[in-house]
C-alpha cells in the first residue's frame, strides 16, 4: 500500500529550468494579520485623501470634491493590493510585513494581470468569507478563490538557519569517543537521529536529556560494552563526534595516505599534482610559496610544518574505513584514567 | 507503532502556522473528526437543551410577540422576558464554552493515534476514552466546573430572572478560561500519555504533576497562545454563525430567530469551532512536546532503539 504524504504546509515547487524548490505555504489564518495591514493603510489613505481634498477642492467645487474623493476611494479600494503586488514583486505592504510573497505555481514572479485579477477577485471572498475559508481547506495549496482564477500562491519567505555541524562544547564527549568500538558503524538513519538529538539538546535540562538519550544509550551501552553508569547524554555526543568530527578527520588521513600512494607522484610534470610549478611565477610569488596542487598550502599561504608531526610518512598502506587506532585519550579531568568506575555524570549536588 | 512514522511532519511552529496545518489535518480525516465531534456533541446537546432549551420553548415564548425594532427605548428595563432568545443565546454559548474541551475527548484520543499511521475504529476510540474515564470525571467534569454550570443552570427557574446564576455561570466560564489558559493540554496528558489520577511508583508521573511539568514552563507562552485562539475562534463562530443565518434567511426567506435557529443551527455552529479547535490543540500540544521537550528528538531516538534491539514498540 502507498504511504500516505506526511501532512505539512509546504509545496515541492519545480520551476521551468527543473530546479526545485520547497516552500512553506501561507494559509488561511497566516494571511489574515497581512490583510488586516493591507486594510488599515487603504482605510488610512482613504481618510488622509478625504481630508487633503475635503480641504482643498472642495473650496472649487463640492460636487468635484465629492466625484474625486469616490474615484480615488474606488482606485485605492480595488487596485492599491494589485499595484504593490506588481511593483513590489509579489508583496504588499502587510505580506512584506511579515515576510509572504505571492508566486505563480511554478514558484515564478506574478505578472501584473496576475496581481490585479486576484486582487480584483478578493471582494467574492470577502462576501462569502466562510465560503472563501472552505475553498481555502479543500485546497492543498491553500489557494483563495482569487488564487485560483489567476494561478496563484503565497508562500512564506523563510530564512533558514545553516548551522552545519553542531559545536561539541563538552571535552568528555570527545574522551568518550576514544573507547567506543572503532569498528561500529553508524547506520544512515543513527547519525540522522545523534545529528538531530546534538542540535537540539542545547534546549533541553539536564534531566531532560538524559530522559530523552535514555532510549538510545541504553541500548548502545550494552552494545559497547560500556559501564551503565555512563551518561547517556555524553555517550550519544561522543558517537556523534565519532560519526560526524572525528572520521573525517579519518577520511582526511587516508586521502593523504592514498594521495601519498599515488603511482605518478614521482613523474615530473609542469604544474601537475604535488609537483611544485617550474615556470616563474607571476606576481612575483617567493620560493617558499608552492603554487597549485590540491593538498599543498594555497596559493599566497606560507608553508607551515608542523612540530609535533616530524616526517612526513610516504608510503604508508591505505587503511580501510574504521581501523585507524582510535586517538589517545588526553588525561581524564578525573581521579580515574580507567573506564572502570568512571561516571560521566556531573557529581550528585550535596 | 513505528514512532519515527508519523502522519503529520514534526516540527516546530506557531500559532497561526499550526491552525493552518489544521485545515489540512481536518481534510485528511474529515470524517473520523464529523463523527467523533457527534459522539460528544449529541448527548451533550440533549443535556444542554434540557437544561437551556425551556427559554426558547414555543408554549414559554411567543415568538409572534418578539420583535426587537418593535420596542421603544423605554421598553427594554420591562421587557427583559422578551429577551429571552438573546439570553438562551448568551447562557448557551456559555455553557458551551465551559463544555468545549470536554467535547473534544473523542477527537484527541482519535488523533493521537491517527498520526502514528494507525486507524483506530470509533469503538476503539471510544474504549480508550472510558479506559481513562476516571481522570476525565475528575479533571474535566469537577476542577474544571463542568458539574457545577450543569448543576447551576439546572437550578434556573423558568418564571424569574436568574440574574444571580447567569453571573455564577458567567464567572465559572472565567474560572474555566483561566484553566484551560494555563493548562490547556489535560486531555492530552490523561489519554495520550496516559498518566495515572495518582502515582503509584516512586518514579510515576500523576496526571497533576505531568500537567505542571509540561504546562509550568511555558505558563507565558501558554497564555498568549490562548488568547490569540480565543480571538481567531470569536471570529470563527461570528462567521459560522452570521453565514448560518444569512444562507437560512436567503434560502426561505426568513431573516429571525426562530426556535429552529435557536436549538440546531446556533449550537452547530459551536460544534463546529468545537472540532476544529479539537484539532488545532492537538497539534499545539504537539508544537509545545516539540519546543520544550524536544519530543520529535525522542521519537527518533525511540526509533532508533527499537531498530537497534529488533523491537517494534
Amino acid at each position: 500500500m502507498a504511504k500516505p504524504d506526511k501532512l505539512d504546509s509546504t509545496i515541492h515547487v519545480v520551476t521551468p529550468e527543473n530546479i526545485g524548490f520547497e516552500y512553506r505555504l501561507a494559509g488561511p489564518f497566516r494571511r489574515l494579520p497581512a490583510f488586516l495591514i493591507d486594510f488599515a493603510i487603504i482605510a488610512a489613505i482613504n481618510t488622509a485623501v478625504m481630508f487633503v481634498i475635503g480641504l482643498t477642492v472642495t473650496w472649487v467645487s463640492g460636487g468635484l470634491a465629492t466625484f474625486t474623493i469616490l474615484v480615488i476611494w474606488f482606485g485605492v479600494f480595488w487596485f492599491f493590493g494589485g499595484m504593490c503586488e506588481t511593483m513590489l514583486n509579489g508583496q504588499t505592504p502587510g505580506k512584506w510585513l511579515l515576510g509572504m510573497r505571492t508566486l505563480t505555481y511554478e514558484g515564478q514572479p506574478i505578472s501584473a494581470l496576475q496581481a490585479i485579477f486576484r486582487n480584483l477577485m478578493r471582494a467574492a471572498d470577502l462576501l462569502m468569507p466562510l465560503l472563501g475559508l472552505v475553498v481555502m481547506m479543500f485546497n492543498r495549496r491553500f489557494q483563495r478563490l482569487g488564487d485560483l482564477v489567476s494561478g496563484t500562491i503565497v508562500v512564506v519567505e523563510e530564512r533558514h538557519w545553516l548551522t552545519g555541524v553542531a559545536k561539541l562544547d563538552d571535552p568528555r564527549a570527545i574522551q568518550l569517543a576514544a573507547f567506543l568500538p572503532p569498528n561500529y558503524v553508524v547506520s544512515r538513519s543513527l547519525a540522522k537521529a545523534l545529528a538531530t538529538y546534538v542540535e537540539r539538546r542545547k534546549f533541553f535540562s539536564p534531566p531532560r536529556r538524559k530522559e530523552v538519550a535514555k532510549h538510545l544509550a541504553e541500548p548502545l551501552l550494552a552494545k559497547f560494552g560500556l559501564p551503565p553508569d555512563t551518561s547517556y547524554d555524553l555517550l550519544l555526543c561522543s558517537l556523534f563526534y565519532r560519526t560526524f568530527i572525528a572520521d573525517r578527520g579519518d577520511d582526511e588521513m587516508q586521502l593523504e595516505a592514498a594521495r601519498k600512494q599515488n603511482p605518478f607522484a614521482g613523474v615530473q610534470v609542469p604544474g601537475a599534482y604535488g609537483q611544485p610549478y617550474p615556470y616563474p611565477q607571476p606576481y612575483g610569488v617567493p620560493p617558499g610559496y608552492p603554487y597549485g596542487g590540491y593538498g599543498q598550502p594555497g596559493y599566497g599561504q606560507p608553508i607551515y610544518v608542523q612540530p609535533g608531526y616530524g616526517q612526513p610518512t610516504y608510503g604508508q598502506p591505505y587503511q580501510p574505513y574504521g581501523q585507524f587506532p582510535p586517538p589517545v585519550p588526553a588525561p581524564m579531568p578525573l581521579a580515574q584514567e580507567t573506564m572502570a568506575g568512571i561516571t560521566f555524570d556531573p557529581p550528585p549536588a550535596k | 507503532m513505528e514512532l519515527d512514522n508519523t502522519r503529520i511532519t514534526i516540527r516546530e511552529r506557531g500559532l497561526l502556522d499550526t491552525m493552518d496545518l489544521s485545515l489540512h489535518v481536518l481534510r485528511e480525516f474529515v470524517q473520523p473528526v464529523f463523527w467523533l465531534t457527534l459522539v460528544a456533541a449529541i448527548p451533550l446537546g440533549i443535556l444542554n437543551h434540557w437544561l437551556l432549551g425551556w427559554m426558547v420553548d414555543p408554549l414559554v415564548f411567543d415568538y409572534t410577540e418578539y420583535r426587537l425594532y418593535e420596542w421603544s427605548a423605554a421598553d427594554w428595563p420591562k421587557r427583559i422576558y422578551y429577551m429571552v432568545p438573546w439570553r438562551y443565546m448568551f447562557d448557551m454559548a456559555l455553557l458551551m464554552f465551559i463544555e468545549a474541551q470536554l467535547a473534544s475527548i473523542f477527537v484527541t484520543a482519535y488523533l493521537g493515534e491517527a498520526v502514528f499511521m494507525q486507524q483506530p475504529t470509533l469503538r476503539q476510540v471510544v474504549q480508550t476514552v472510558f479506559k481513562h474515564s476516571p481522570g476525565l470525571i475528575l479533571c474535566q467534569l469537577l476542577i474544571r466546573g463542568i458539574l457545577p454550570a450543569w448543576i447551576l443552570v439546572a437550578m434556573m427557574d423558568r418564571y424569574g430572572d436568574n440574574v444571580g446564576i447567569e453571573v455564577f455561570l458567567w464567572l465559572l466560564a472565567a474560572y474555566s478560561a483561566l484553566f484551560r489558559a494555563l493548562r490547556p493540554y489535560i486531555n492530552e496528558i490523561i489519554l495520550l500519555e496516559k498518566n495515572p489520577i495518582r502515582a503509584r511508583r516512586a518514579n510515576e508521573l500523576s496526571i497533576n504533576k505531568r500537567s505542571h511539568h509540561l504546562h509550568g514552563s511555558s505558563a507565558g507562552d501558554l497564555f498568549g497562545r490562548w488568547m490569540g485562539s480565543a480571538l481567531m475562534a470569536s471570529s470563527l463562530l461570528v462567521l459560522i454563525v452570521a453565514a448560518l443565518y444569512m444562507g437560512v434567511g436567503v434560502l426561505i426567506g426568513l431573516y429571525e430567530i426562530t426556535w429552529y435557529f435557536a436549538v440546531f443551527i446556533y449550537p452547530a455552529a459551536f460544534w463546529v469551532v468545537i472540532a476544529f479547535y479539537s484539532v488545532v490543540r492537538y497539534l499545539d500540544y504537539l508544537d509545545l512536546r516539540i519546543r520544550y521537550e524536544g519530543w520529535e528528538v525522542e521519537l527518533l531516538m525511540r526509533a532508533e532503539a527499537a531498530k537497534m534491539v529488533g523491537k517494534a514498540w
